[in-house]
């Protein structure tokens, strides 16, 4: 057990998360590491401290006052209601059935198809030549029932507060989606290089405006890494190598909306604006070294054998003058949008390859007043949870080799089947983080101006 | 309140029974106040943050899921409004302790305290806890919550999870992490004194 794995147990043990066994290994490492020892007595005292903290008394008068602007509230909403039926009530009959939902998201199919649909657009779009747009979109709505497979139902993106956000919570289903996109879009961002239509000028800015995976890690590491663990950190990032499978692709997704409403010789045009805000962005990327983006997902270093795992997230404050519409128009940007409306919070999930242009769409919505990025290194546990397969997956083997031999006892029956679900949860999750790791959450809260 | 109560009020306050609603947050207002003073240390914020808890709280009702536990929804909302406000002033002005301000030249000031220490000050003083909470105040938002919910207010893994909308992994890093910058910090303060200059868990180095 190294220090950084001793410092993760060490935290499960204050809360008393640790198995027999994974306790006894962790006293060994703490009776032979004075550094661990007194990092334990220390929160161990902390700890006790926290717990002893007293339970304030809610300040006199604050029922009563909350109870003033509840009421107030709900004077408001009556008074709204009424004078909103009373509008009904005057309108004519032909306007009355055309009153919008105003906090129901505006069906928008083209951006439903998510990223998916995106790829298949550059396809049809490099592949159509001189087809007129009206075939295209026929083609387009041809290719959309076996596309949509990654877009999520009206139903499930409307409903916020109950709704986990996607990471591990996704079913298996959502995951395979996801991959078979993912699969697709690495196909895809080959593409653009033979098609006449991407030119080479635009792949180059791009390239440029997300830095060296190494580079992201060193400086975001180094901010949140304590002193004691600084050293090793050091020398695992002085030998961190960018995986050229997190190259930066070139994300070219556009708004299908947008580019619907593109006819074929504004192409150039819009390329050419392109190119020049993404090395604008380039430029502001390379000024903003100590605020790193979050492309880099996976460094590898030494020799390859360990991978650190890091799962990446922005989060976004907006400032716009009607929050529920920005709402609604950030949660219409992706496919995988989940709403939280009580917190004024849409949390968009795509592709690392994509976030830039994610982000560009984003920032047109509303005046950015903070950009914060995240990372969660989940190493400790993606490999604690690899070790963890791997012995159940020996242990059922032993157990079914000894079942075809000899049978069971009811005992080795039970731990059998143990073994398997164990294995099989362990699946479970490995694929899940695996999905995510491949994915950038947008966390994007919206605040009035 | 029990677990069934809570849901039986939260059930009849959907059907539009207010006074079902005003049962609720009586029995609540105390656990909410607590968690957003812990995020918020200041009197008039926590407030006005756990009142606008409730208001929210009413207003989205209608989506609270009957199989779910009302107090880990109303601890979801709790966190999530005194992180969003977190969030909105960042950079306007700093989160400081009721008794603790820092003005723009990083030098403190007393601001909430002109007769004296505030209440809460006095309690944590007498109880030898203002390091730990000076220290708390200047964790990441992330950390403090992940510390709060689990050593302060003694919720699981799971509820945390659910509370912050992070995998049960990220909880468990999250908090070995901020337990980290916590001893950081204190030793830190112990180091350069509450009212040297700053120490911060974001900027991870002592100015001196």
């Amino acid at each position: 057990m190294n220090c950084e794995m001793a410092m993760e147990e060490m935290s499960m043990a204050l809360d008393d998360m640790l198995t027999e066994e994974q306790w006894q290994a962790l006293l060994e490492h703490l009776s032979r590491c004075p550094s661990c020892a007194a990092l334990w007595r220390q929160w161990k005292e902390n700890q006790a401290l926290l717990k002893q903290t007293p339970l304030l008394e809610v300040p006199a008068g604050f029922h009563e006052e909350w109870k003033e602007k509840w009421q107030a509230m709900l004077a408001e909403e009556e008074k709204a209601k009424q004078e909103k039926t009373g509008k009904q009530e005057e309108a004519p009959k032909q306007e009355a059935a055309v009153v919008p939902f105003p906090k129901k998201k505006q069906p928008q199919p083209w951006k439903k198809m998510g990223v998916a649909a995106a790829a298949v657009f550059l396809m049809a779009v490099v592949g159509m030549g001189g087809r007129s747009l009206m075939e295209y979109q026929k083609h387009q709505e041809e290719m959309t029932g076996s596309q949509m497979l990654t877009g999520t139902t009206e139903e499930s993106s409307a409903e916020p507060a109950q709704t986990a956000l996607p990471l591990p919570e996704t079913t298996q289903t959502e995951q395979q989606a996801v991959l078979e996109t993912e699969k697709a879009e690495e196909e895809q961002a080959a593409l653009p290089q033979q098609a006449e239509t991407a030119p080479a000028q635009t792949a180059e800015p791009e390239a440029k405006a997300a830095p060296a995976p190494s580079e992201t890690e060193t400086a975001e590491e180094k901010e949140a890494e304590p002193a004691a663990l600084q050293a090793a950190e050091d020398t695992l990032e002085a030998t961190a190598q960018p995986s050229l499978a997190e190259a930066p692709a070139v994300a070219q997704v556009r708004s299908i909306g947008e580019q619907q409403n593109t006819n074929q010789a504004d192409v150039s045009a819009q390329q050419a604006m392109e190119a020049a805000e993404m090395e604008e962005t380039a430029s502001e990327t390379q000024a903003e070294a100590s605020q790193p983006m979050l492309s880099a997902v996976t460094a590898v270093s030494g020799e390859g054998t360990e991978e650190k795992k890091l799962l990446s997230r922005k989060k976004v404050t907006l400032a716009a003058e009607n929050v529920a519409e920005t709402l609604q128009q950030l949660s219409a940007l992706t496919a995988q949008a989940t709403l939280w409306e009580e917190e004024n919070k849409v949390v968009l999930s795509v592709s690392l390859n994509q976030q830039q242009s994610l982000l560009e769409e984003v920032r047109a919505l509303g005046t950015v007043l903070e950009e914060e990025p995240i990372q969660e290194d989940i190493t400790f546990w993606y490999t604690q949870t690899k070790t963890t397969e791997q012995t159940a997956q020996q242990e059922a083997a032993a157990l079914e080799e000894k079942a075809a031999q000899s049978g069971l006892t009811a005992q080795e029956t039970a731990a059998l089947q143990q073994a398997k679900e164990t294995q099989a949860s362990c699946q479970k999750s490995l694929q899940q983080w695996d999905a995510a790791l491949k994915k950038i959450e947008l966390e994007v809260y919206v605040v009035a101006k | 309140m029990d677990r069934d109560e809570s849901l039986r009020l939260a059930a009849l306050a959907k059907q539009g029974d207010t006074a079902a609603f005003e049962a609720l947050v009586t029995a609540y207002e105390r656990m909410v106040y607590n968690v957003v003073y812990r995020m918020m240390p200041n009197q008039e914020d926590a407030k006005d943050i756990s009142q606008e808890v409730f208001l929210k709280a009413y207003r989205y009702l209608d989506r609270f899921d009957q199989k779910a536990s009302f107090s880990t929804w109303i601890y979801k909302i709790a966190v999530n409004t005194a992180i969003d406000e977190m969030r909105r002033r960042k950079g306007k002005e700093t989160i400081s302790l009721d008794w603790e301000f820092e003005g723009e030249d990083g030098a403190q000031k007393k601001q909430y305290q002109p007769d004296g220490p505030s209440v809460e000050e006095q309690v944590l003083e007498k109880e030898g806890l203002s390091e730990i909470w000076r220290a708390m105040a200047k964790l990441s938002a992330e950390h403090r919550t992940v510390i709060t919910l689990r050593d302060v207010e003694g919720l699981s893994y799971t509820e945390i999870a659910e509370i912050t909308g992070a995998s049960l992994g990220t909880v468990k890093s999250r908090l070995a992490r901020g337990r980290l910058a916590l001893k950081e910090l204190i030793i830190a303060q112990k180091a350069y004194g509450a009212n040297g200059r700053k120490y911060t868990e974001r900027r991870g180095q002592h100015e001196l």
